[in-house]
């Protein structure tokens, strides 16, 4: 497997976006979105190969590569920032998920992208480089450069190809990550500071600061910890920061949502998984309460809020931050099974998220209209959406067999037989509303199928037609992913378990 | 005979396969024929019906005997959450209940569909539905049976929203799926619980986690290690999923409603097999119950509740479906009765005996629905036994074994009465005894509005179709004969009892009082009802119910309302909850979000105060310098200085 | 001899300056008004000489010139060589503006150059009165070329605002200087330094280190000597502007650097002084910033901002600080150029320089948008870009130095780059999310090829700085290794005993 190169991986798509933005390729729209999506296709076959690749037993990050960058040995050695990529269980599945929604982003932009082809298909090619970026950085300046560099992209492809108030929610969700960043970096700083003053060596490698072996102060790695955290927690989000979320949903068209509540929000949890709860587990220890109980309003709070919703979008949107919280929840059980159902609960909720915002935009896009009072009935008009919409929906709210579940119910197995105690109930008695949280997802859910899909059909609705090739094509490989890894979880969890229980609990 | 019990995971396996032969044919419009969806589903569960009568066979001649088959569905750390088949009595006789059942009601169904658009959609649900039902109850674990008991949910959601055009079902389907999600709740609670405070057990002994098997011991365990009070709570939350699963009160509203689907459905999932579920989810966790006798005493009184309310309600229903499930609502919660009683046994029977003549009668239902071209109020019936004489008589057959005069019916409630006795529930006993009575009075109504007397409605109704009648007569000899088969009575010529089949058997003293009692009472609401509604017993003593009606109009009226449970409900989501998800929202978008918008608009203010000195005047300026400057040193300096 | 020494290994650029400087006045007394062009050509291809000739001093060691008056040292090279090549920008930019009024231009190049020639002495400046003289040098000259354009009311009152405070920050600054003559009897910043080692802390050395701070803020327009710069900016002739907000001010912290850090850096006030005017500048900067509605105005509070960013390098005393102030310094001369560089081009085409002129300015003109926007994310502090990596070692100095010490700084810092992403992308989104409405009638002035040069040079720049910035950060390193900082008595003593 000597062909498997990170630094491929992750700058083929700047390449391609260069390509695709250049005078010299055509300006014709078909020709653009099939070489994008010819190419997504490519890389997302090439990541499979990781996978294939990839040996889970083996401890450490593999398929690791420095680039030697000319003008300076290694990239800038004084400083111990070094050009190194690498990737073990935790990020590669979610390079996977990652190369596997652009493709199916670039099939979907077919009708919801009407204008400035280049322009967008570029800026979701230097998005997915950030990303992956992001995954397999080995690197922790490379690991916040791309954090950084996944702005500008994310924020054109609201501000240009959204709707509604979409400069507000773009320059909205800039700033705030942006925020969030500033804190991570200073801790980063921190980090890499404190490491000099230990060995008396600059060093930004991760698999360096992560196996450190000396001690933090504890404020210190408190600190650190929360200057992390608030970084992590915005992409997240966590309640209250996670405003920004259903803004930036609602206004961003419907690839760029499946993109933004797919890979971006896994960037905050792969943060927490990797910094948070690898190089600061002390810290972690101390703050578990914590976050356990963050994670609780998360999938409480939100999951109220959800029922108010009128416009289908934000109802999507909410359910995503009710979700995300199963991950806060599972990081804080500080035992295997709880952080696996996290890492688990972050791929399963990419897939299912994408799938979810995938049926709002085919919906809009027939109805004109997201406001769920106005529709009704769609059932009837266009069997293949909701059939898929269905199963997707039943996906999300934690039914056996498909992917949501075993994510769940592993965390809640993690969260249950946690040592993790918390004044005055104990951590079980929390879990139970965390569990009371899946009657919630239930109704939420069933009540919006019902509304839109069941029932007589509405007006606005006659000649509603049904899903198209291309859209068919995104929506099975999505129910595919979602069954298959549904009835047999294991094949993702043997990925990334080994991983959790060697790395994580050393 | 161990080839069919070592593979019995075919049995679930086939409807699988029919499921997916029909999803994919028919979405790649690969074949039109309505047969194929036909052959395949009926074919899959003729299989199933083969396996499991040979492992029935073979469970009673190897006597308690037991097969299991574990593999680890997912691992992570030292949580390796287990799967596979258990094939013991219990589960044979389930197996047999179900595939029986179903294979019957699937040729019906062939027939009830024919005309609806749907029948491959109705086939393939019928198929992933017996998947769900016969995973289900060979499931070797509690997490096992946990998946299923959401997918027999799912497929009933499905089934019950089969005509989701109709307003009515879509909410009836919703409504079934988020109660059961209650129940699903409790369940997974009470699984995760087992899990945790049973955890070094579980570590130390080499069981599948959860494993049914292992129940007994990891249940004692628990009890040594922990109060009493956490094993009730335990096993009360399983008790949860169960009374939502079996329509107890006050989860049962679901059960009703669930009426808008198909009567086949209705018969096959909502009465015979699946509302079961909660029944046979008790036997399989009863190691941990009989630990908890406080839940123990619950399900007495829960099983009594439900009897009781759903029986009263029952009396006042017009539509014959309606009646029907009440009465199922009734069944369930004597068969809890007896659970919470002790005798285990008395409520598997009765389960298995009412799975045949429950499903029968909604099959009569659903004749006569079709031949009255869906009419549904007894009201607009009567004097059907001329034009359906067949569906006349197995309806009969059906009324008298529920009301347990003579008919399996009476076999198998005597144990559950016996169980309350022999557990000292006297007053409880007592008014069980009474609501059996109501049994057959709302029973023995239904029967005679709808087939004595004069026809009422408008439509001339036209014969029912052989393909409807045949699996009423054939479920009529179960009817007939179950109850009094397998009550023992014939151990002479070798047919061993229930009770001791399926173990836990409650000891049989031969007291003659309380048959004789429950008949009487059966006979006095059989009476009852003749009174008013026969009009040939009227030819003695007439009596009219409208009299009566009024009379009792307060507790009519509240009869009628289902006892104002549902109002309450709906209620309590109106006023209550979705008022204050709203006031959430707003929260939401005001509060935190102000905030949010408030800093970003201070940050605006702050620079159009500051640019305030930038006015282009050189005096503003040079004073700004100079006094800048001189606060400056005076800050410096006094940090200097302190 | 010993001047021709001197001349020779010290000071050669400064010699070729003033010959050329004179070249230019001759030439502009001998054709009056023709031969603009030859002008023109003969000022850049001196000041490129000047450049090259740089390469005929020893970048290694130190020579102590003008009987130690001037020092050229590596540190000093690397900025006299970013002031002549930011000069030399500069006059890319004249060329157009001076085009634009028919007369004798000839001593506005002069100006430039005599401007240029006080940045350098300052740059190398090693003795009180030779700065001073040098600071003068630069700012008169400064104050005539912001009032050049005598018709235009705008530019003469920003002119005579710049006059007035500047005469006011140099009174302030010799005020201060008397101090330090009056403690010491020491021009010489050697001495001085080697004096006050010796020299116990008392109210009068502080007041005069804040005094003389003080008078330098004004150069690099910093708080609250500030003021001048939004009316310059937008008054004053855009290549003055550019010159003044990157060749004055990077003179400006090549002289603060060098002049405080080795004489008062060993005060107890030193860090937390410079912080606190770091801080406010920023802070000011970018908040006055973000209400912005003409683009000149803006940039004037945007380069403020970047000052404060500077200011705080020095602020922790660590040669690791300079450093990154130095590696900030040289992408803040490409980026800033590049800006001026497109807004010249703009106004050149429209004649507008409000903000929401540059509305949908990429399908008009995609490549200057592009541009642009790259300059901006830049000075943003986004990657891929100079501007991350100029930030990103300031706050990584800041952090070495001891983040508990300097948390504050440092969270400030960081959370001004955020206000500062607000109005740079508020221009970005102008560019290229609006559509376009002002009107691009061909040409008020004809495109300068010299201005497009200047514009894909500088992006050029920024972006491969911005990839591989280690070079240029390991040469900022060497020359602020030749900064020796004051250690404070205690320390002595401590290594005394």
């Amino acid at each position: 497997m000597n062909f498997l190169s990170l630094i491929i991986l992750v700058f083929a798509p700047l390449v391609a976006a260069l390509i695709v933005a250049g005078p010299w390729f055509s300006d014709d729209e078909t020709k653009i979105r099939k070489f994008s999506t010819g190419f997504s296709a490519v890389l997302f076959i090439y990541s499979l190969f990781f996978l294939f690749g990839y040996k889970p037993l083996e401890k450490g990050l593999q398929f690791v590569q420095t680039l030697q960058v000319p003008g300076g040995d290694g990239w800038i050695q004084s400083m111990g920032i070094n050009f190194s990529l690498g990737v073990d269980g935790i990020s590669l599945i979610l390079v996977v998920l990652t190369t596997f929604l652009v493709l199916l982003a670039c099939i979907a932009s077919k009708d919801s992208i009407v204008k400035r082809y280049k322009f967008y298909y570029s800026m979701i090619f230097m998005l997915t480089t950030a990303v992956l970026g992001v995954f397999t950085s080995k690197d922790l300046f490379l690991f916040f450069l791309f954090w950084e560099l996944e702005l500008i992209p994310m924020y054109f492809l609201i501000a240009v190809w959204g709707s509604g108030r979409k400069e507000y929610s773009a320059i909205k969700f800039v700033l705030y990550t942006f925020t969030g960043s500033i804190f991570m970096l200073a801790s980063i700083l921190a980090v890499y500071f404190y490491h000099h003053t230990q060995t008396d060596i600059f060093t930004f490698d991760l698999s360096t600061l992560l196996a450190h072996k000396y001690a933090y102060p504890v404020i210190f790695e408190l600190m650190v910890f929360w200057g992390f955290f608030l970084g992590f927690a915005v992409k997240l989000p966590v309640v209250p920061l996670h405003t920004w979320l259903p803004d930036a949903h609602v206004d961003a068209p419907t690839p760029v949502s499946m993109l933004l509540a797919g890979i971006l929000l896994k960037m905050g949890g792969y943060g927490l998984v990797r910094m948070n709860a690898q190089m600061l587990p002390d810290a972690l220890k101390i703050l578990a309460p914590v976050i356990i109980i963050l994670g609780l309003i998360n999938i409480i709070y939100a999951a109220i809020v959800t029922f108010a919703q009128d416009d289908l979008k934000k109802l999507v949107a909410y359910s995503s931050v009710s979700h995300m919280g199963i991950v806060l929840l599972g990081l804080g059980t500080l035992n295997v099974a709880g952080v696996s159902g996290a890492v688990f609960q972050m791929f399963s909720h990419g897939v299912i998220s994408a799938g979810l915002f995938m049926m709002v935009g085919v919906i809009y896009l027939r109805a004109k209209t997201r406001s769920i009072t106005e529709l009704s009935g769609i059932g009837q008009k266009a069997p293949k959406i909701f059939y898929f919409s269905m199963l997707i929906t039943l996906a999300s709210l934690g039914l056996p067999f498909l992917i949501g579940f075993a994510a769940e119910v592993l965390t809640f197995i993690g969260a249950f037989t946690s040592k993790v105690f918390i004044h005055p109930v104990s951590i079980q008695g929390l879990t139970v509303i965390a569990i009371f949280g899946i009657i919630l997802t239930a109704s939420y859910l069933l009540w919006m199928l019902k509304r839109v899909f069941f029932g007589p059909l509405s007006e606005n609705l006659q000649n509603m037609t049904d899903l198209n090739f291309g859209e068919i094509v995104v929506f099975a490989s999505l129910v595919f992913v979602i069954v298959v890894f549904g009835v047999c979880p294991s094949a993702i969890t043997n990925i990334f378990v080994p991983t959790i229980s060697t790395v994580m609990f050393r | 005979m161990n080839l069919f019990v070592e593979n019995a995971w075919i049995i679930p396996v086939l409807p699988l396969l029919a499921f997916l032969i029909i999803l994919f044919g028919r979405s790649f419009k690969l074949y039109d024929n309505k047969k194929i969806s036909l052959y395949s589903t009926v074919g899959s569960t003729a299989l199933g019906l083969l396996f499991s009568t040979f492992i029935l066979v073979w469970a009673i001649n190897h006597n308690n005997a037991l097969y299991q088959h574990n593999f680890t569905w997912i691992q992570a750390g030292n949580i390796k959450l287990p799967f596979g088949w258990l094939v013991d009595n219990l589960s044979a006789v389930m197996l047999m209940v179900v595939t029986s059942v179903s294979i019957l009601i699937q040729i019906y169904s062939h027939e009830y569909m024919n005309h609806d658009d749907g029948y491959h959609k109705f086939f393939a649900y019928l198929a992933l539905f017996n998947f769900s039902m016969l995973g289900l109850v060979l499931s070797t674990n509690l997490f096992q049976i946990y998946i299923f008991w959401e997918l027999v949910g799912l497929s009933s959601y499905l089934l019950i929203g089969f005509w989701f055009k109709k307003p009515a079902a879509a909410s009836a389907a919703k409504k079934a799926f988020i109660m059961n999600r209650i129940g699903d709740f409790g369940l997974l609670l009470g699984v995760v619980s087992v899990l945790y405070f049973g955890y070094s057990w579980w570590m130390s002994s080499h069981q599948p986690l959860l494993s049914f098997t292992a129940l007994s011991e990891a249940g004692s365990f628990i009890l040594a290690h922990n109060s009493p009070l956490i094993v009730t709570l335990i096993t009360f939350a399983i008790f949860l999923g169960a009374m939502a699963k079996s329509a107890q009160f006050p989860l049962h509203t679901w059960l009703p409603d669930a009426m808008e689907g198909p009567t086949p459905i209705s018969a096959l999932i909502h009465a015979a097999t699946m509302v079961a579920a909660g029944v046979f989810l008790i036997a399989r966790a009863y190691p941990l119950f009989e630990l908890a006798p406080v839940t123990m005493c619950i399900m007495v009184f829960m099983g009594f509740i439900t009897a009781f309310v759903t029986a009263t309600i029952a009396i006042v229903q017009t539509d014959i479906k309606k009646i029907l499930a009440y009465s199922t609502c009734s069944q369930l919660g004597f068969m809890v009765m007896g659970m919470g009683a002790g005798a285990y046994a008395a409520g598997l029977f009765h389960l298995v005996t009412h799975a045949y003549f429950k499903a029968m009668l909604f099959l009569c239902s659903g004749a006569i629905i079709h031949c009255l071209s869906d009419q549904q109020d007894i009201r607009h019936m009567g004097g059907l036994r001329k034009h359906m004489p067949a569906v006349a008589y197995t309806y009969l057959i059906g009324t008298f074994a529920i009301s347990g005069i003579l008919l399996s019916g009476f076999w198998s409630k005597e144990g559950i009465f016996m169980g309350l006795e022999a557990g000292k529930y006297w007053i409880i006993l007592v008014l069980a005894l009474l609501v059996s009575g109501l049994t057959s009075f709302y029973m023995f109504r239904s029967y005679f509005l709808v087939f004595e007397g004069e026809y009422k409605g408008e439509s001339a109704p036209h014969k029912p179709d052989k393909v409807l009648t045949l699996p009423l007569i054939i479920l009529a000899v179960p009817s007939v004969i179950l109850g009094f088969a397998l009550s023992g009575s014939l151990k002479c010529i070798g047919i061993g009892s229930f009770a001791e089949f399926v173990g836990y058997a409650g000891e049989h003293h031969a007291s003659l009082i309380l048959p004789v009692i429950s008949l009487l009472l059966s006979l006095t609401g059989f009476c009852a009802a003749a009174v008013l509604y026969w009009d040939k017993a009227k030819q003695y003593v007439s009596c009219d119910p409208a009299i009566i009606k009024d009379k009792l109009s307060c507790c009519y009226n509240f009869f009628s309302n289902k006892w104002y449970i549902d109002d309450l409900y709906y209620g309590f989501l109106r006023v209550i909850f979705l008022p204050l998800t709203r006031i959430f929202a707003w929260f939401d978008r005001t509060i935190i979000d102000g905030i949010v918008n408030l800093v970003g608009e201070s940050v605006k203010l702050a620079g159009k105060i500051l640019r305030l000195f930038q006015n282009g005047q050189l005096q503003t300026y040079t004073a700004v310098l100079f006094g800048g400057l001189l606060i400056y040193i005076i800050a410096v300096v006094a940090f200097w200085l302190l | 001899m010993n001047l021709l020494y001197d001349l020779r290994y010290a000071l050669l650029p400064e010699t070729l300056l003033t010959i050329l400087l004179i070249v230019c006045c001759v030439l502009s007394f001998i054709f009056k008004n023709q031969k603009q062009k030859l002008i023109y050509g003969v000022n850049t291809l001196g000041l490129v000489i000047v450049l090259l000739s740089f390469g005929f001093l020893s970048f290694n060691n130190k020579f102590v010139a003008m009987y130690g008056s001037f020092v050229s040292d590596a540190y000093s090279i690397l900025f006299r060589i970013l002031i002549v090549f930011g000069s030399l920008i500069t006059l890319q930019f004249c060329k157009k503006y001076t085009e634009s009024f028919g007369k004798s231009t000839g001593e506005f190049y002069a100006l430039i150059l005599s401007a240029t020639l006080g940045a350098m002495l300052l740059a190398g400046a090693n003795d009180m009165i030779m700065l001073f003289v040098a600071l003068e040098t630069l700012s008169i000259s400064s104050f005539m070329l912001a009032g050049y354009t005598r018709s235009d009311k705008l530019s003469n009152e920003a002119a005579l605002k710049y006059l007035v405070i500047g005469a006011a920050s140099s009174a302030v600054f010799l005020y201060g200087f008397s101090f330090v003559y009056g403690i010491t009897g020491q021009t010489n910043i050697v001495n001085i330094a080697e004096y006050l080692s010796r020299y116990n802390v008392n109210l009068v050395l502080i007041l005069s280190f804040l005094l003389i701070l003080g008078g330098f803020c004004y150069k690099i327009a910093a708080v609250p000597f500030h003021m001048w710069a939004p009316d310059i900016y937008e008054g004053a002739p855009v290549p003055v502007t550019a010159f003044l907000s990157v060749v004055s001010k990077i003179a400006g912290f090549a002289v603060i650097i060098r002049f405080l850090s080795q004489i008062f850096a060993s005060l107890p006030v030193w860090s937390f002084s410079i912080g606190v005017i770091a801080i406010a500048t920023m802070t000011i900067g970018n908040l006055i910033a973000v209400n912005q509605t003409n683009i000149r105005r803006l940039m004037a509070y945007s380069s403020i901002a970047q000052s404060g960013y500077i200011l705080t390098g020095l602020a922790i005393s660590t040669k690791l600080g300079v450093a990154s102030m130095i590696f900030y310094l040289i992408t803040y001369l490409f980026m800033n150029f590049g800006t001026w560089a497109a807004i010249e081009i703009f106004i050149n085409k429209t004649g507008k320089d409000t903000i929401d002129a540059f509305d949908g300015l990429v399908t008009k003109k995609p490549l200057l948008a592009i541009g642009f926007t790259i300059c901006l994310i830049s000075l943003a502090g986004i990657p891929v870009t100079a501007g991350f990596f100029g930030k990103f070692f300031l706050f990584q100095s800041i952090a070495l130095a001891g983040i508990q010490d300097y948390l504050w700084i440092l969270i400030i810092a960081l959370i001004n780059t955020v206000i500062s992403v607000y109005y740079y992308l508020k221009i970005v989104a102008a560019m290229i999310l609006k559509h376009a409405v002002s009107e691009f009638n061909e040409d008020i002035i004809k495109p300068s090829l010299s201005l497009n040069a200047v514009l894909g040079i500088t992006v050029a720049a920024v972006l491969l700085i911005g990839i591989f910035a280690s070079p240029i950060y390991s040469l900022s390193k060497y020359s602020a290794s030749k900064i020796n900082f004051a250690v404070p008595i205690t320390n002595i003593s401590q290594k005394n005993n």
